[in-house]
């Protein structure tokens, strides 16, 4: 799907991270060689940008956006024009990067009609770009092939701090559908951002805001116009949410007139008709032939429950390997599934490919399901108020059920009743099960007339654990042999799994001890045995030895930290005079250690027991020693939420006495 | 994905231009053989993901051109295999040619699936100008684990004088087969330079190839602190030799000695520059590091990061040292030549020296082909005679210490450039001591386990160059932040503040760091005692080696020291319990570690001293059979980092 990308706050979000270091090499050298000399002249709208006194911008902020406007103008047959205006002031060396004009395009659907580039010194010298510096690149460098196309411009090596870049990009296409979207502003503050769109008479449309108060656009002709100004900087903090659940965004949904001619694009007024429209795409592609409808039934040959027919199909449909290729984007190609067959044969395709094979198979064997659009990443992103594909990057199915299916990815559908949400393309998460970033997402079920925005159900914290037992034994001199059992569940689950299954054994065993030597150097691990449940856990047994990691001082203390796995403060990091609320991802920990004390020896200092808890967590430790063994347990619960900005230091003392705790070392002394 | 080439890897953006492509016929596939199928196991290399049954590669070598022919069978065991082999990327460009491109796979229970042509993309990957890459790339259809997957392609060169040939690969190699076609003519010869493994017997056969077969090729993983590739993969070049019996290093030598030399051409503003500066100079190390210092300091590197385009514009082409001295700017090699130029003036005798980067190069200065030829012409360092040795100096290298060279110059051949006799003399590594890290700090414990005070990092040498180099592309805000990052990374709740950086352009001068920090909960409180670490500056460090085993020989990019000296006052009423000291260590000169720790009389001060170096002798490379001890010399170090002060309160003590 066709998603306009502009850049970020660093560099490694920004639209010129596809830029390989070949490219930008190219480029320089490029550069180099043109002629670059006194422009006749630059246009108004940048002269007037280049003028704006910006006022005091903080010295760390690496750029300020002067001027990024966007005018489309529908033409009476359907096609648009976009001249995108875009200009921004250097503030800083760091802002060098991105003095890169970049505009991406489907190169079946449409193409760019020019693109141009000034760089404005603060003393009036100008230096002026055209086509002959313009780089073109692939806007999606994971996919095996893709239509869209980018155009880029970049004067990186000239520009200087203070110098002002601007650019004008003009582009020609058919959309896909009659709905468009804007962002006021990334990362960097923007002095004014605005966007307009004028249309053929009697054409109507209506718009909606995200992240702030709704925005009425101003109507001046046929032109309708949404403008924003003077946003602050948004600035990357630790923990906090992305970007796109903070920046205003627009949507806006265009009505063509009923006497427009010659245009084929769709509009929504609401989330049946984008089903309907998703529907028309898809479900001619689900069709089994006699090969697929084959495979589908020896898949399920010794299956005895529907659970266990949908298990074997959804484990073979997660085995299709991963590959996109993106063609006919301007016909819908970005949300028309490959034919099952053809997917089947082959062995590869994209998410929606993959969904729809397994569609195609479960109705070999008679079961009905749904392909449903879902955005992976941010659970936040879908808005129910704007009926829209373009709010989706992903592909996922549901799974018609009877009552007896109990699963946590389950959901009750009005019309179409209960129904077992599945992501096939996660090679990880079984079935019954959702990958996290989706959980509570709002997602489309793609039913025809049918079809319904639903809320993707959430697995309860409880289910998402690790259990560990550990049994160690402790000489004198300092030695650990430990032996450990770990079980993850759900999500914790498949981190583990995706980490077991994506090295060999020789780089697990490698990974294991790099992970372990940060805190018992030199450790050796041995006897790993991993394996993934048929429920979807994930259990790891190993054996531990770690010389000298008792610290002996003179043959009479012993000092030890006995909670040395898995410390449980990661991913607890903040910042100082924060803005942005704090996001806390679901977990839950059981650990008991139990720790053979060495002859001779008697505990002296044991560490506390102790509870912290806060609203949204609760740590626990407790230490008792008994016949010789030292036994230790810990457990933590912490439940996903949103720490609102103002109450971020709740999270930091939460963490922090948990990390005191953590640290907390035994002593032991010979009497 | 995995990406092929006998050429330097690209990156993998793309734009599509989808043009049809000379696809083989089905007739031309080889029969299978069943065995093959019938594997379920590596051979090679026990857990591989898949295995190559058998790679050929087919060289067919004319004066300026040259043909590569490739195929591959591989077989899949696993789905980690499948997903590495299982999409193919051919890059190319402007005077290559990818042509007769043909894929199929052979699933386990036999079945074939070929690579229709529509679903291979020759794609643009980059367009500039008239400079474009491109890279043909698809995706084996029906790989599974069992299955087979074969394919093949042929690189046209239209103009080469070389060709490299890559011998290794990501999986195991049952049998690499290699076919040689050289056209020899006119004296015009074709060879084969070998790199990481011995020459290979070829033999003729009856289709006029030398033929050679290797066996059992590994896969090649890369480590951590492992030499470039180019020092550990096997890899070969066929090159055209040309006619005439000559050593090309004696006459590039000998070629860039008389340019250096039209370009040093002495006049009166030059002599009287190097009388000035030599002054009242003692000695003659003095004499030339003033001479040095100048065309370090005083002639405008615009080389330099920080040289805005302005400057660059402003600037003057030099065609000599007596306009680079005019100008007082210049190219990193004119300020060398300049310095060249002044040493000579001042009675030295002073040549370019040209040497490669063992970062990248494996350099061998017995092959005397061209491939080195243009990283060589890169460099542009000085070689003065001093006491009957050669010395090394690069004032180009603003950051880089006087009788020092950049690490990627040091332990290299280098030639000296000569109007008879070129030779090569290896530039030598800086000792351990001229790259210190010196590291203090006055900080004073609290009862409840604060740590808080001053500290102070100075480094010279490399480790100084480094960190010079990384600041100056930075404005001074991101210097801090950097360093605050550091700082964190190591100590996540430290609090830093008043952060001050001193001579960071000033290399006669150590590199200095220093900060206030305070740290709640550096000792852990228990409820009698105290337990901290006391070596501070090595909190959060991570083990070099964690692997328990290697495959590849271990480089270390330079030879370093390390000192530090923390002081702590120790909170009233508390006194040692039990402390033992550290253990030295030492390897034979070649590693040092050494701890002292003292406290006064009166429990109330604690001192931690400790010293390090590595590379002592000039050793800072180790082959695979080293890798245990080296590993163990390490993480013991670490482990006695580690070590533990543990103070108890006297009250308690005296019970």
């Amino acid at each position: 799907m066709l998603r306009q990308r502009r850049f970020s706050f660093t560099p490694s979000e920004s639209t010129i991270s596809f830029l390989p270091n070949l490219m930008l090499k190219c480029c320089l050298a490029l550069l180099l060689l043109s002629q670059m000399g006194f422009a006749d002249e630059v246009p108004a709208w940048l002269r007037q940008a280049a003028s704006v006194n910006c006022g005091p911008i903080e010295k760390h902020i690496p750029a300020i956006v002067l001027w990024d406007e966007a005018r489309v103008k529908v033409e009476s047959d359907g096609r648009i024009k976009t001249v995108r205006y875009y200009a921004l002031r250097i503030n800083n060396r760091e802002g060098r990067p991105f003095a890169v004009a970049s505009e991406a395009y489907p190169a079946e659907a449409g193409k760019m009609l020019g693109i141009k580039a000034w760089l404005i010194r603060p003393s009036g010298a100008l230096l002026k770009y055209d086509k002959k510096d313009v780089l073109e690149g692939h806007a999606s460098p994971n996919d095996l092939y893709n239509e869209v196309m980018v155009k880029s411009i970049s004067a990186a090596s000239e520009a200087e701090v203070g110098d002002v870049f601007g650019y004008e990009v003009s582009n020609e296409e058919q959309p896909v559908f009659w709905q468009f979207e804007w962002m006021f502003q990334e990362r960097f503050p923007t002095l004014l951002s605005r966007y307009a769109i004028t249309l053929p008479d009697k054409w109507k449309l209506n718009s909606v805001t995200f992240n702030r108060s709704a925005i009425t656009p101003i109507l001046t002709g046929n032109t309708y116009t949404w403008e924003l100004r003077d946003l602050p900087a948004i600035e990357p903090e630790p923990n906090s949410p992305p970007l796109s659940a903070l920046a205003p965004r627009l949507g806006i949904s265009v009505f063509p007139s009923s006497e427009a001619k010659g245009n084929n694009s769709p509009s929504f007024a609401n989330w049946a008709e984008v089903s309907q429209w998703l529907h028309s795409l898809s479900e001619a592609q689900a069709v089994p032939n006699d090969a697929l409808a084959a495979k589908a039934r020896d898949l399920t040959a010794f299956a005895k429950t529907e659970w266990e027919r949908i298990q074997a199909i959804s484990r073979y449909v997660q085995g299709i390997r991963y590959v996109s290729i993106q063609t006919g984007l301007g016909r819908g190609g970005g949300y028309r599934p490959h034919l099952a067959t053809e997917v089947f044969a082959k062995g590869y395709g994209d998410c929606k490919d993959k969904a729809n094979l397994m569609r195609a198979m479960l109705k070999a064997v008679g079961i009905a399901s749904h392909l449903v659009s879902v955005y992976s990443g941010d659970a936040t992103f879908v808005r129910a108020e704007w009926p829209t594909p373009q709010q989706f990057n992903h592909c996922i199915i549901a799974i018609s059920v009877s009552d007896n299916l109990q699963a946590t990815s389950l959901i009750n559908h009005a019309r179409l009743g209960r129904l077992l949400i599945f992501d096939p393309t996660d090679s990880y998460t079984p079935v019954g099960e959702l990958p996290e970033d989706e959980q509570d997402s709002l997602a489309l079920i793609v039913a025809n007339e049918a079809g319904t925005l639903e809320r993707m159900p959430v697995a309860p914290t409880s289910a998402n654990r690790v259990e560990r037992r550990i049994e160690v034994t402790l000489s004198a001199e300092g030695t650990l042999t430990a032996k450990v059992w770990e079980t993850s569940y759900q999500q914790s689950a498949v981190q583990k799994i995706a980490l077991y299954q994506s090295l060999s054994r020789t780089e697990y065993q490698q990974t294991l001890e790099a992970m372990i030597s940060q805190k018992m150097t030199g450790a050796k691990v041995s006897n790993i045995k991993a394996q993934e449940q048929k429920d979807g856990s994930f259990c790891l047994e190993l054996e531990l030895l770690a010389d000298n990691y008792a610290q002996n001082s003179r043959g009479n203390l012993l000092i030890f930290k006995p909670l040395f796995w898995g410390l449980l403060t990661a991913g607890s990091a903040t910042t100082a005079a924060r803005q942005q609320p704090f996001l806390l991802a679901a977990k839950s920990f059981t650990e008991t250690i139990a720790i053979k004390l060495p002859l001779g020896f008697a505990v002296d200092e044991l560490l506390e027991s102790k509870i912290v808890e806060a609203p949204f967590g609760k740590y626990s430790v407790t230490a008792a020693v008994k016949d010789g063994r030292l036994f230790v347990t810990r457990e933590f619960t912490l439940q996903k939420a949103s720490i609102p900005a103002y109450q971020d230091q709740e999270v930091t003392k939460f963490f922090s006495q948990i990390q005191v705790l953590e640290q907390t070392p035994v002593v032991l002394v010979k009497p | 994905m995995r990406t092929l080439s006998t050429i330097s890897s690209l990156c993998g953006l793309m734009i599509l231009l989808f043009t049809s492509l000379d696809i083989r016929a089905k007739e031309d596939w080889r029969a299978i053989d069943p065995t093959h199928l019938k594997m379920t196991a590596p051979i090679i290399e026990k857990d591989a993901d898949a295995e190559a049954l058998r790679w050929e590669i087919r060289v067919e070598k004319d004066i300026d051109k040259a043909v590569v022919t490739h195929y591959v069978l591989i077989k899949i065991f696993n789905d980690r295999g499948r997903e590495s082999q299982g999409t193919i990327e051919i890059p190319y460009y402007d005077k290559l040619k990818i042509k007769d491109v043909m894929a199929r796979t052979i699933k386990a229970n036999g079945q074939i699936v070929y690579v229709n042509p529509s679903d291979i993309f020759d794609k643009q990957v980059v367009r500039a100008r008239k400079f474009k890459v491109n890279v043909i790339s698809f995706a084996m259809p029906g790989v599974e684990p069992g299955a087979l997957i074969e394919y093949s392609w042929k690189e046209e060169y239209k103009s080469a004088d070389f060709v490299r040939v890559d011998l290794q690969r990501d999986v195991p190699v049952q049998v690499l087969k290699l076919y040689l076609k050289g056209k020899n003519a006119w004296g015009v010869n074709q060879r084969v330079q070998y790199f990481n493994l011995p020459p290979l017997a070829f033999q003729p056969d009856d289709k006029g190839y030398l033929t050679t077969t290797l066996p059992k090729i590994p896969a090649f993983r890369a480590e951590p602190m492992m030499p470039a590739e180019d020092f550990v993969r096997p890899w070969m070049l066929v090159y055209t030799q040309y006619p005439g019996s000559y050593s090309l290093w004696e006459v590039l030598g000998k070629a860039v000695y008389e340019e250096t030399k039209a370009k040093t051409k002495l006049n009166d503003e030059l002599r009287q520059k190097a009388t000035e500066l030599a002054g009242k100079a003692q000695t003659a190390d003095e004499k030339l590091a003033r001479i040095y210092e100048f065309c370090r300091t005083g002639i405008r590197n615009l080389d330099n990061s920080n040289v805005t385009d302005a400057e660059s514009k402003a600037s003057k082409e030099n065609k000599n040292a007596a306009d680079t001295l005019r100008n007082r700017m210049g190219t990193g090699r004119d300020i060398n030549l300049l310095f060249i130029a002044l040493a000579n003036a001042a009675g030295f005798d002073a040549r370019q020296a040209l040497l490669a980067d063992r970062s990248q190069y494996a350099f061998n200065k017995n092959f005397t082909g061209t491939y080195y030829m243009a990283t060589m012409l890169e460099s542009y360092n000085v070689a003065i005679r001093m006491e009957n040795q050669w010395r090394f100096f690069d004032p180009a290298s603003t950051y880089v210490s006087f009788g020092m060279l950049l690490w990627q110059e040091e332990g290299q051949e280098a030639l000296i450039t000569d109007p008879f006799q070129p030779i090569f003399v290896q530039t030598p590594l800086s000792a351990p001591e001229k790259s210190l890290i010196k590291r203090t700090g006055t900080l004073q414990l609290s009862e409840d386990g604060t740590l808080e005070g001053a500290l102070r990092l100075e480094y010279t040498g490399h480790l100084a160059a480094e960190n010079r180099d990384l600041a100056a592309a930075l404005t001074e805000q991101k210097r801090d932040e950097d360093f605050l990052k550091r700082i964190k990374a190591q100590i996540p709740n430290a609090e830093v503040s008043q952060v001050k950086i001193e001579n960071l352009t000033d290399i006669t001068k150590p590199l200095v760091y220093s900060y206030h920090v305070k740290v709640p909960n550096y000792a852990q409180r228990t409820s009698k005692r105290l337990i901290f670490t006391p070596a501070y500056f090595q909190g959060g460090n991570t083990t070099l080696f964690s692997a328990s085993t290697r495959q590849h020989p271990i480089l270390f990019s330079f030879p370093w020291s390390e000192k530090d000296e923390v002081t702590i006052e120790l909170p009233m009423g508390f006194g040692l319990d039990n402390a033992t000291g550290i253990v030295p260590l030492d390897a034979n000169g070649i590693l040092g570690y050494q701890v002292n720790l003292s406290v006064t009389k009166d429990d109330q001060t604690f001192y931690y001293k400790r010293d390090f170096f590595f590379g002592g002798k000039g050793v800072i490379a180790f082959p695979v059979s080293a890798y245990q001890n080296l590993k163990l010399a390490f993480d013991t170090i670490q482990q006695r980092d580690n070590q533990q002060i543990t103070l108890i309160q006297k009250v308690l003590a005296a019970k």
